[in-house]
């Protein structure tokens, strides 16, 4: 009787202390980082539709593939297609930059850094508060990625590229990538961003 | 043996709340949170953020409307505000929809310390930047004695463009360290 | 009156009597059978548990802390061991897929129609070409931190505008996810570093994407193992 207490006590004791060893790795291995936990908010839209957060109010009235650039002096040819998303941008709380982010298949894309200058994320005037912008987002994508049916735009207003931390709330447009919602050009000249009159 | 009944009984009463362990937790949390809250201004970690969170927020001079306050050496006070649809001074006319909103602030005297600034319009939740001297499609240049630079002796003079909705109540001016130094009220 | 602490004629007051006499002893049944095999292969290691002195339990306790330390990464070898590639060969480096293709030195660089890297006095730039494929979900920026290709031995410094370019239009290159971009990266180097020079080496760290040392936000991080390559290289000018 006593043997077999001793045996069992020793036997629950270590196998606990490795259950906990081994739980304790394995939630270390898998905590959230701030920019996890901080994660935005996405509020819905599709094209068309006036997406409001309490920082931004977003309308994104269509995007087109293209698949050469004309800028002013020169005309650039995309490495896949460019992918040109226009809309409306209006910053509800403070002076920013229109950045934004397209979502297709799980990868993100940026604007790219030959889109003439004047074209969203840094136009010729800030945002500002109230005063809405319409202008264009140029995106370069791989031809492969242009299969997938859909494709999630977002579009903040903020002083970095980086989506802001705290639990912003940031609107998702949802584009269709088929022939009929995103026409296909050969040559697109993206405009300059401007003040909308109301 | 009687004695020893009652004896008994009056150890047998209801203990005060005091000992309760609900009231001891409750204590406790309270002495936690006061030290937490203690720690603040001491700690060397959190105090400057608290600080630059309090500047942030908090203005160190406020100048009311038709108010003069010294600060600095010098004496400020609220000029005017004009709104412009358009203003011959401009590059741009204001789009519809919006208009350009010109404040005057009065300071005579010389400063100690200047410092950078730059100034914001206020109105709640929303703030508008004033519009840069150089590249400012509406910035208004000031007359001969005033100027957009607070390092810079005389009256200031900043433009915003701002909504026709806008309800401006103040005109923020937010240094270095995005503290705010004189908030002047319209 | 019964039960109580003055009860002067309780059980346990009985001079003679102990607690286990009132249970008794289960007495092993002789006529039990015989353990078979593995049964008494069992009970030898339950007894060997339980003669286990204070030291040897104290092994078992080392034993799992290592287990542990283990878990949580401590075993991870502290100096890797290095792989090579060749040129023209894919080499991915977990981020990206790097084929290198050529490399020079020269004194200044540029498109057709303007020069893109001035000339400096006593300096020359490396230039290596490759074709880099972004295998990640986020778009790769070829910034100050994180080199895709350190080249060993060889001082060097930022080249301005930008490290890394676009061979279409001289840019500085961002490879989109899922993209395959012609690529320039290019060094500052002194030019007594390189003039004597026929072959450099570079080293490709390996990456993951994982979390920041920092911990705000996820990105690709530098693995400690490596991969080298050695690149003829041609000296202009």
């Amino acid at each position: 009787m006593k043997i077999r207490n001793s045996l069992a006590r020793l036997v629950i004791r270590l196998g606990t202390v490795a259950v906990l060893l081994a739980a304790a790795v394995f939630v270390a291995d898998r905590l959230p980082y701030p920019t996890d936990v901080e994660a935005p908010f996405l509020s819905s839209g599709t094209v068309g539709q006036t997406v409001s957060t309490p920082t931004v109010t977003l309308q994104v009235q269509g995007a087109t593939i293209a698949d050469k650039l004309q800028l002013v002096s020169r005309v650039v040819a995309a490495n896949g297609h460019w992918l040109v998303v226009e809309g409306t941008i209006t910053s509800r709380r403070g002076p920013g930059y229109g950045y934004a982010q397209l979502i297709i298949g799980g990868r993100t894309y940026t604007p790219d850094n030959r889109a003439p200058t004047g074209t969203f994320p840094v136009s010729m005037q800030p945002l500002t508060a109230g005063i809405g912008q319409h202008g264009v987002w140029v995106f370069e994508v791989p031809d492969e990625v242009l299969k997938t049916p859909t494709a999630q735009f977002r579009a903040w207003v903020g002083d970095l590229s980086e989506i802001p931390r705290f639990f912003p709330r940031i609107p998702s447009i949802t584009l269709d990538l088929d022939d009929r919602h995103t026409p296909r050009v050969s040559r697109i000249a993206p405009p300059k961003s401007v003040i909308v009159t109301s | 043996m009687s004695t020893n009944e009652t004896t008994i009984r009056r150890r047998i009463t209801r203990p005060a709340f005091t000992s309760r362990l609900w009231f001891k937790n409750g204590v406790g949390a309270v002495i936690a949170v006061a030290a937490l809250v203690a720690a603040i201004p001491v700690s060397v970690y959190d105090r400057d953020d608290f600080r630059a969170y309090r500047a942030s927020r908090i203005p160190a001079h406020t100048v009311g409307p038709g108010t003069s306050v010294g600060i600095d050496g010098q004496e400020w006070s609220l000029g005017s505000v004009r709104q412009y649809g358009r203003s011959p001074a401009a590059r741009r006319a204001a789009p519809k929809g919006t208009a350009i909103t010109v404040v005057q602030i009065s300071r005579s005297g010389t400063a100690s310390h200047p410092a950078r600034c730059t100034a914001y319009l206020i109105e709640g939740d929303r703030r508008w930047r004033a519009e840069e001297a150089y590249g400012g499609d509406f910035w208004v240049p000031p007359a001969d004695d005033a100027t957009g630079e607070c390092t810079e002796p005389g009256s200031l003079q900043f433009s915003f463009l701002v909504p026709d909705d806008a309800h401006p109540s103040a005109v923020d001016l937010v240094d270095a360290d995005r503290g705010i130094t004189v908030r002047v009220r319209l | 009156m019964d039960g109580g602490p003055d009860q002067s004629d309780a059980v346990w007051r009985r001079p003679g009597t102990t607690a286990t006499d009132a249970q008794a002893d289960a007495q092993p049944d002789p006529a039990e059978p015989e353990p078979g095999f593995i049964a008494a292969q069992i009970a030898k290691v339950k007894q060997w548990f339980a003669d286990l002195q204070i030291q040897q339990m104290w092994h078992l306790i080392a034993g799992a802390i290592v287990l542990a330390t283990a878990g949580f990464g401590g075993m991870d070898t502290v100096e890797p061991k290095p792989t090579t590639f060749a040129a023209d060969q894919p080499h991915n480096t977990g981020q990206l897929t790097l084929v290198v293709h050529r490399a020079a030195v020269k004194p200044s660089l540029g498109t057709g129609q303007r020069v893109v890297f001035q000339p400096e006095d006593g300096r020359r730039y490396l230039a290596l070409l490759a074709t880099v494929t972004n295998n990640g979900t986020v778009p790769a920026t070829f910034g100050a931190f994180g080199r895709t290709l350190i080249p060993v031995d060889v001082p060097y410094q930022t080249a301005y505008p930008a490290p890394v370019v676009r061979v279409s239009d001289a840019s500085p290159a961002i490879v989109q996810p899922a993209a395959t971009e012609d690529v320039i990266f290019v060094w500052n180097v002194p030019e007594s570093a390189v003039t004597s020079r026929t072959t450099i080496e570079f080293r490709v760290p390996n990456r993951r994407f994982g979390d920041y040392l920092t911990g705000y936000g996820k990105g690709w991080v530098d693995l400690p193992t490596y991969a080298d390559i050695t690149v003829p290289v041609a000296v202009a000018g």
